[in-house]
C-alpha cells in the first residue's frame, strides 16, 4: 500500500515540477498557455482520474487514500485544472452504483473524455423538481464551463433534498461561468435549468449515498489541497526570511519571527495528523468517520489560509505585490474554504452527528 | 495472568475489562474525592501495587527486568481500558517508570540495574529528579550544584527545583556539576541519590492551585554520595540526560491523550444525556467538537512519537510538536470547561487528585500550566521548530 501511494506521488510531483512551476502557472494566469488542458492530459495518460474507479470499468481501483496524495501535491504547486471536481463526480458515481450508469460514464470519465461538475454548498432551495422534471438555479458548481455532465442539488416536490444528474448539453441546461478571485482556479460555475429532464435523480437511501461519497471525497480533497498550499506557503516565507538581510542579518534569525513561523508549521502539521485520523477512520470504517473528516477539513482549511495569511505579513511590503505568490495562496486557501462546507458548518454537522448517534466507548 | 494475553488483543481487552471490575473499588473516586494529599499519594501506592501484581504498570519494560516489553498497540489497549473505568493515574510513579529505566538501560552497570529496577516492581519505590535550579530553567546546561570527589564519595551542595513527588521519593536522578573547565556540557555529571541521606532538605512548594505535594525545592548541604552512584562516566551527565528527556516525549503523552480522548467523549455523551445547557449554544458546541477533531491529530502524533522512539530516531522534530500540541490543547480543553461550568466553577468543591480530567475544572485549568511549562517550555520548543525543522539560522 506504501509503495503504491508513493509512485502515486512520485508520479505527480515529478510532472508538476517540471510543467507546473512558477513561470508557467504565471503565464497560464495570464491567460497565455493552458497549463489545465496539459495536465489533463497527462492525468489520463497517467491514470490520475481513474484511480478510484473499480478495475471492471477501466480504473486502479484504489480507494479513498490516494485522494489525499493527489491533491497535496496539486496544492503545494497552486497546480490548475477540474481535478477536485473528477474525483468527487466518480466517488459519487461508484457510490449510486447504478450498473447502467456505472458503464456509460465511469470509463468515459477514467478516459478523460467527459468533465462534471459537482455542488459546492449543501444549498438545494433555488433548483426545483417539478413532475420530474427541473426548474431554476442551481448553487454555484465546481468544474469547467464546458462540462458535459453535471451534479446539481434540487428539492424534491415533496421538499426533500436530492442530487440530479443532467446532461449540460440539452437545450434547457445553461451553463454559466462565474469567474472567482483565485486565479490558480478562475471560475465557478451554475447551471440554470428550464423544465430539463435529468438523466438520473438520487432520493432517500440514494441521496444519502450520493451524498456521503459526495461530501468525504471533495473534503478530502479539498482539505488536502489546502495542506499543499500551507506548506508551500511556509516554505516560500522561511526562504525569503533567510534571503532577506535588516538590522545586517537574515531576518530570519529574529525570535519572533522564528515563533511565528513554529506556530505555523505546529498548527499545519496538527491538521495534517488530523486529516491522516480521519482518513484512517474511513478506510477502516469507523462510526461517524464523515464527521471526523469534516473536523479535519476544517482544521486543514484554517492552519493554511493562517499560513497564507502569515506569509504576507512575514514577507513585508512584497508580500502585498502581485508579484510574489503570497496572494496566489491566501486566495486558494479561502476558496478552500468556502468549498464543500465552510468551518463553521462543518463544526456545526458533526456536532450535529455526534450527539444523534454517538457512544463515548467507540474507538 | 493478563498479559498472557498481550498478543491476542480482544482477548487483552477482555481479560482486561474483567479484571478492572473485580479489582478497582466502585466506590474508589468517590471515597479519595475529597481525601489529603497524602492519602491520594498512599492510594497511588497501593494501586501502583494493584497494577504490578499483574505486571502491568511495567509491562513496556524489557523483559530482562520483568517486563513483557508489549508493543505500542498493546500498550494503548491497557491505556484505553483504564481510561475507559477513569482508573487512578500514578503521576508519583513516572520517573520510576521511565525516565530511570531508559537512563540505566543506556548507561547503567548491571548492578545498578539490578538493584534499582527490580525494587520498582516489587516494592512500589518512588524516584523523582533533580535537574532544574533557580538559575537553571531552560537554560539547563548552566546548572551550579557541585559535587565534589571526596575519597570513594561525592560531596553535593547546591539546590534543585521543581522535583515532583520528592518527599515521597525514595532515590533521585540528579544532575550536578563536577568541572568548571571548559564548555559547561562537558562538566556535567549524574548521580543517584539516596532521599534519606543526611544533609537534604525537601520543602514543599506550594502550587499555584493550592496543592503542595505535587512540587519540592530540594536542598542539598555537604550531602555525601557513593561513587558507585555515578551513573556512566564522570562530566559525561548531559549527554545521559538527553536519554532522560526523551523518555519523557513518549508513552506519557500516549497515556494523557487517550485519557483526554475518553473523557471528552463521555463529557459530550454526558451532556446530551442530561441535555446540558452549553448544547443548547451552538457556539459552544462548535468549539467542542473541535477540541474533539484536533483530539484525533494530538493521539496520531503520540503514536508517532512513541514509535519513533522504538525505532531509535532520535534526531526527529515529531516530539517537539507533539509536546506544544497536546499541552496547549489540554489547556484549550480546561479553558473551554471552566468557561462553561459557569460560576460553580469559582466555587470551592472537594477535589480528586489522582485523575487526568477532574471534577474541578478551574484547578486543571490552572494545573494545565504545568504541561506548556514543564519538559521544555513551549517557547523552547518553538525554537527548536524553527531552527531544527524550518532551518532558520540562530541569532
Amino acid at each position: 500500500m506504501l509503495d503504491i501511494k508513493e509512485e502515486f506521488r512520485d508520479s505527480i510531483a515529478s510532472v508538476l515540477k517540471a510543467e507546473c512551476d512558477n513561470l508557467s502557472l504565471r503565464a497560464h494566469v495570464d491567460g497565455e498557455n493552458d497549463l489545465d488542458l496539459s495536465l489533463w492530459q497527462h492525468a489520463t495518460q497517467l491514470g490520475w482520474l481513474s484511480v478510484m474507479i473499480k478495475e471492471e470499468f477501466d480504473g486502479l481501483g484504489q480507494d479513498f487514500s490516494m485522494i489525499p496524495v493527489f491533491h497535496r501535491e496539486f496544492g503545494h504547486y497552486l497546480a490548475p485544472g477540474d481535478f477536485i471536481s473528477i474525483h468527487t463526480f466518480i466517488a459519487m458515481l461508484q457510490a449510486i452504483n447504478d450498473a447502467d450508469f456505472s458503464k456509460q460514464y465511469l470509463p468515459e470519465l477514467a478516459a478523460g473524455h467527459i468533465k462534471p461538475l459537482v455542488p459546492v454548498t449543501d444549498d438545494h432551495i433555488a433548483l426545483e423538481l417539478k413532475n420530474g422534471l427541473l426548474q431554476g438555479i442551481s448553487g454555484p458548481l465546481l468544474g469547467p464551463a464546458g462540462a458535459s455532465i453535471a451534479a446539481v442539488r434540487a428539492t424534491a416536490e415533496n421538499g426533500d433534498p436530492t442530487i440530479a444528474i443532467v446532461n449540460t448539453k440539452t437545450p434547457g441546461c445553461a451553463i454559466k461561468a462565474m469567474p472567482v478571485l483565485d486565479q490558480t482556479r478562475r471560475r465557478l460555475c451554475t447551471a440554470a435549468c428550464s423544465e430539463e429532464q435529468p438523466l438520473i435523480v438520487l432520493q432517500d437511501d440514494l441521496f444519502t449515498r450520493a451524498n456521503s461519497a459526495l461530501h468525504t471525497s471533495a473534503r478530502l480533497a479539498t482539505a488536502s489541497d489546502s495542506i499543499g498550499v500551507g506548506y508551500r506557503a511556509l516554505q516560500s516565507t522561511v526562504a525569503y526570511l533567510s534571503e532577506r538581510q535588516q538590522f545586517g542579518q537574515p531576518i530570519a534569525a529574529f525570535q519572533a519571527i522564528q515563533h511565528r513561523c513554529a506556530n505555523i508549521a505546529k498548527n499545519l502539521k496538527l491538521a495534517e495528523c488530523q486529516l491522516a485520523a480521519a482518513l484512517a477512520q474511513l478506510i477502516n470504517g469507523d462510526d461517524d468517520n464523515e464527521a471526523w473528516i469534516a473536523l479535519a477539513k476544517a482544521e486543514c482549511d484554517e492552519a493554511s489560509t493562517q499560513a497564507a495569511a502569515e506569509s504576507i505579513q512575514l514577507h513585508g511590503g512584497v508580500g502585498f505585490t502581485w508579484e510574489y505568490d503570497c496572494h496566489f495562496f491566501l486566495h486558494r486557501t479561502r476558496l478552500n474554504e468556502q468549498l464543500f462546507g465552510s468551518p463553521n458548518n462543518l463544526r456545526g454537522e458533526a456536532l450535529e452527528s455526534f450527539t444523534s448517534d454517538f457512544r463515548p466507548t467507540s474507538q | 495472568m493478563i498479559l498472557d494475553y498481550k498478543d491476542d488483543f480482544s482477548a487483552l481487552r477482555t481479560a482486561l475489562q474483567a479484571w478492572l471490575a473485580d479489582t478497582l473499588p466502585n466506590d474508589w473516586f468517590e471515597h479519595m474525592t475529597g481525601a489529603t494529599e497524602e492519602d491520594s499519594l498512599q492510594f497511588q501506592r497501593d494501586w501502583f501495587s494493584s497494577l504490578e501484581s499483574e505486571g502491568l504498570a511495567t509491562a513496556h519494560w524489557p523483559e530482562r527486568w520483568g517486563g513483557v516489553n508489549l508493543s505500542l498497540p498493546a500498550q494503548s489497549i491497557i491505556y484505553e481500558e483504564l481510561a475507559k473505568v477513569n482508573a487512578p493515574m500514578t503521576p508519583a510513579y513516572v520517573i520510576s517508570l521511565y525516565h530511570l529505566p531508559a537512563t540505566l538501560a543506556e548507561f547503567g552497570t548491571p548492578e545498578q540495574r539490578d538493584r534499582y529496577l527490580p525494587a520498582v516492581r516489587n516494592e512500589g519505590v518512588i524516584w523523582c529528579q533533580g535537574f532544574s535550579e533557580p538559575g537553571a530553567g531552560s537554560d539547563l546546561v548552566s546548572l551550579k550544584t557541585q559535587a565534589v570527589r571526596d575519597g570513594d564519595h561525592y560531596v553535593v551542595n547546591g539546590q534543585k527545583v521543581w522535583s515532583s513527588y520528592a518527599h515521597g521519593a525514595k532515590h533521585c536522578l540528579l544532575l550536578v556539576r563536577t568541572s568548571n573547565t571548559g564548555s559547561k556540557h562537558a562538566g556535567i555529571s549524574y548521580l543517584i541519590v539516596d532521599m534519606d541521606t543526611p544533609g537534604i532538605d525537601v520543602r514543599p512548594i506550594v502550587q499555584a492551585d493550592g496543592a503542595r505535594l505535587d512540587f519540592a525545592e530540594v536542598f542539598y548541604e555537604d550531602v555525601r554520595v557513593p561513587v558507585e552512584n555515578l551513573i556512566g562516566e564522570e562530566n559525561q551527565g548531559w549527554q545521559i540526560a538527553q536519554t532522560t528527556l526523551a523518555a519523557e516525549r513518549g508513552v506519557i503523552i500516549l497515556e494523557k491523550a487517550l485519557r483526554w480522548r475518553m473523557q471528552l467523549r463521555t463529557m459530550l455523551y454526558e451532556a446530551k444525556e442530561s441535555n446540558a445547557c452549553w448544547l443548547q449554544d451552538a457556539q459552544l458546541g462548535r468549539e467542542y467538537v473541535r477540541l474533539m477533531g484536533k483530539m484525533e491529530g494530538v493521539l496520531t502524533l503520540a503514536r508517532r512519537v512513541v514509535s519513533e522512539n522504538e525505532l531509535g530516531e532520535l534526531r526527529s522534530m515529531t516530539p517537539a510538536y507533539t509536546k506544544i500540541l497536546c499541552s496547549e490543547l489540554a489547556q484549550e480543553i480546561h479553558s473551554w470547561r471552566a468557561r462553561t461550568a459557569g460560576i460553580e466553577a469559582q466555587c470551592v468543591s472537594p477535589k480528586n487528585h489522582l485523575v487526568e480530567i477532574t471534577n474541578h475544572p478551574m484547578s486543571d485549568y490552572l494545573r494545565s500550566w504545568a504541561l506548556t511549562i514543564s519538559g521544555g517550555t513551549n517557547e523552547i520548543m518553538r525554537n527548536l521548530i524553527a531552527r531544527r525543522d524550518l532551518g532558520m539560522p540562530k541569532n
